[in-house]
């Protein structure tokens, strides 16, 4: 009961996280609008445009999106085709879940193997992006990776409950799907 | 027995292994960029150059300046629809043309066709028109089949006037300009609008019962709704004059939008700190559930144009010598079958990539092609099994079964694709305002 209740209470931290998480792209997303409405404001009175906004917007672009990938897995609000596994059940449905999680799994991990390196080299070079106001690249690559090792977390969660759910007895798989 | 070549092989191994995940039902960007990736590096033989592509369509999507209007234009949807813009526009057209008969259901149409104009998302505003039209159609006894036909179907307007995402991601998988398929959308929208109200007037004229006359306002309670929607078709008014005079990039629009509308509920105390913030977390995730479709498609479209697969489907094409009519009915019908399995930014990740190159070698604009094919998504959007808006409105009205709703889209549906005919004969009415920008 002790183990369970820690186990509740990792998780709902752990979803604060994630929540935590897209609120930061949400605030990003504000100030995208503020910056560049700015911009617009700026440009029409005095002819000339805020120095930095177009670099700083495709930078928080970055942490816009990839802040809040994490919660569309976690709140399955991800795109899929499923004319045909909408129809799956019980066992199937979970199956079909982990083939969904570990298939995300594989493409992210990518992403994190070859993002991680890159950011590597990317802080240890101190590389900059081109611009009229140069920002470090390790910070775009720093939010990609960030955000897909968060996402790859919500996916082994997925990848866990589904193998749980599979190898459950069938009575209480059943009542897991039915759940 | 002879192997196969690495182009055949890449081939079928990718197409193979999209179709197994596609119908187990894997996220579409990560299908489109596993797949795209195994092709790859069975094409080219080497691995690091497969491992780096959803890296590198990672970096360059989402720092891609033009696709910040993504995540902009959801946000200006979520924010109008926390502001009750959706309930002042179905109050007013309410009151202005509630009083013929099917004026209520016509007013449905007003209502999604003025959203469209501050939201991109078709699901959201059959969603919204549910909450808000249902009740007052059900109060003046409409038929349930008309009322949620019209709902279902006045939402999918919502795609094809701007801000459009539907548009926005055409445009990136087609590499055309943004801001003149955005504006390219405005007549066709508003001749499809035309098409849905004459549709419900010519049925309740015939059959009265499936939609009697509203309430009759008078002039001064019509004149008393002006003041909750003016503000808002200003606000929209400068977002599409921005566009179309070029004073501002569809970027800017969309910020403007945002802050707009934002000033706006805030002036009218219709927005509290915590549906500002929900409409814009809300927003992100929308955005970034469509920006992991738009990575995952741009890596599969790389290995399509490395494996010189787009250039094979389009001289196989040319070569049936097909005259540009039955070109065109193919494309119709391939989207209408598309339509029915997929939703709609999965047909066009899996589509476009494949189609531009023969729209371009038969000489089609690709701004009008991109409204044709939006025009087909509105129709997919309402097409059994998975049209979503069919969906969206059955999760707000339980009591009405799927196949009634169906039904009731049905003869919008026929008026949409009489639409995308009427397109074809009469291209200008697409490319009359982008030919001015």
């Amino acid at each position: 009961m002790g183990a369970e209740s820690v186990a509740a209470k990792l998780e709902r931290a752990w979803i604060g996280a994630l929540r935590t998480c897209a609120s930061l792209s949400g605030l990003g997303l504000f100030l995208l609008a503020v910056m560049i409405t700015s911009d617009v404001l700026v440009r029409w009175l005095t002819g000339r445009p805020i120095i930095g906004v177009f670099e700083i917007a495709e930078v928080l672009f970055v942490l816009v999106t990839f802040l809040a990938v994490a919660l569309v897995y976690q709140d399955d609000r991800q795109l899929r085709v499923d004319a045909l596994s909408g129809l799956a059940r019980g066992r199937t449905a979970a199956s079909l879940r982990l083939l969904d999680g570990v298939a995300g799994l594989l493409f992210f991990g990518v992403v994190v193997w070859t993002g991680g390196a890159e950011w590597l080299k990317a802080y240890l070079g101190g590389f900059l992006r081109r611009g009229l106001v140069e920002i470090p690249s390790a910070i775009l690559l720093g939010f990609i990776v960030f955000g897909s090792l968060l996402l790859c977390a919500v996916l082994l969660a997925i990848v866990a409950a589904s193998v749980r759910r599979l190898i459950a007895r069938p009575g209480k798989g059943a009542a897991d799907a039915a759940g | 027995m002879r192997p196969l070549d690495p182009t055949a092989l890449s081939l079928l191994a990718a197409f193979t292994l999209l179709a197994v995940l596609f119908a187990a039902g894997v996220q579409i960007g990560v299908a489109l960029g596993l797949a795209g990736m195994a092709g790859s590096i069975l094409f080219t033989g080497n691995w690091s150059s497969g491992l780096n592509l959803p890296l590198l369509q990672s970096v360059d999507v989402s720092s891609a300046y033009a696709l910040i209007v993504i995540p902009l234009f959801v946000a200006l949807g979520s924010l109008a629809a926390a502001a009750g813009i959706t309930t002042d526009l179905f109050t007013a057209f309410y009151r202005w043309i509630g009083r013929i008969a099917g004026g209520i259901a016509v007013a449905t149409i007003a209502t999604g066709a003025a959203m469209a104009s501050i939201t991109g998302s078709s699901v959201a505003c059959a969603a919204a028109m549910c909450r808000i039209a249902m009740p007052e159609l059900r109060r003046y006894k409409y038929a349930d089949e008309l009322s949620v036909g019209a709902i279902a179907s006045g939402g999918t307007i919502a795609i094809m006037i701007p801000p459009s995402i539907t548009f926005v991601i055409y445009a990136i998988f087609a590499e055309a300009s943004i801001g003149k398929l955005l504006i390219a959308g405005i007549l066709p929208g508003l001749m499809i609008a035309t098409l849905y109200a004459l549709v419900i007037v010519a049925r309740c004229r015939l059959d009265p019962a499936l939609g009697p006359a509203g309430p009759r306002f008078s002039s001064r309670e019509r004149l008393a709704v002006l003041p909750a929607v003016v503000p808002f078709f200003a606000i929209v008014l400068v977002i599409l004059l921005g566009i179309l005079t070029g004073v501002w990039t569809p970027v800017e629009s969309a910020a403007a939008g945002v802050v707009l509308v934002l000033l706006m509920g805030l002036w009218r105390r219709r927005l509290s700190l915590k549906s500002i913030a929900d409409a814009f977390i809300d927003a992100v995730v929308t955005s970034a559930s469509v920006m992991m479709v738009v990575i995952g498609s741009l890596v599969f479209s790389n290995f399509l144009a490395l494996s010189g697969f787009s250039e094979m489907v389009t001289s196989g094409i040319m070569g049936l010598g097909l005259s540009p009519f039955l070109l065109f009915v193919m494309f119709v019908l391939v989207y209408l079958v598309l339509g029915c399995l997929m939703e709609v930014t999965s047909i066009l990740a899996l589509t476009i990539p494949l189609v531009v190159p023969i729209v371009t070698a038969v000489g089609w604009d690709l701004v009008w092609f991109g409204v044709i094919v939006v025009s087909m998504m509105e129709v997919a959007a309402v097409t059994p099994p998975v049209g979503l808006n069919l969906f969206a409105v059955k999760a707000s009205v339980p009591d009405v079964s799927l196949p009634t709703i169906a039904r009731g889209a049905l003869p919008f549906w026929l008026m949409n694709i009489l639409a995308v005919f009427i397109l074809y004969l009469l291209p200008g009415i697409a490319l009359f305002l982008p030919g001015l920008m």
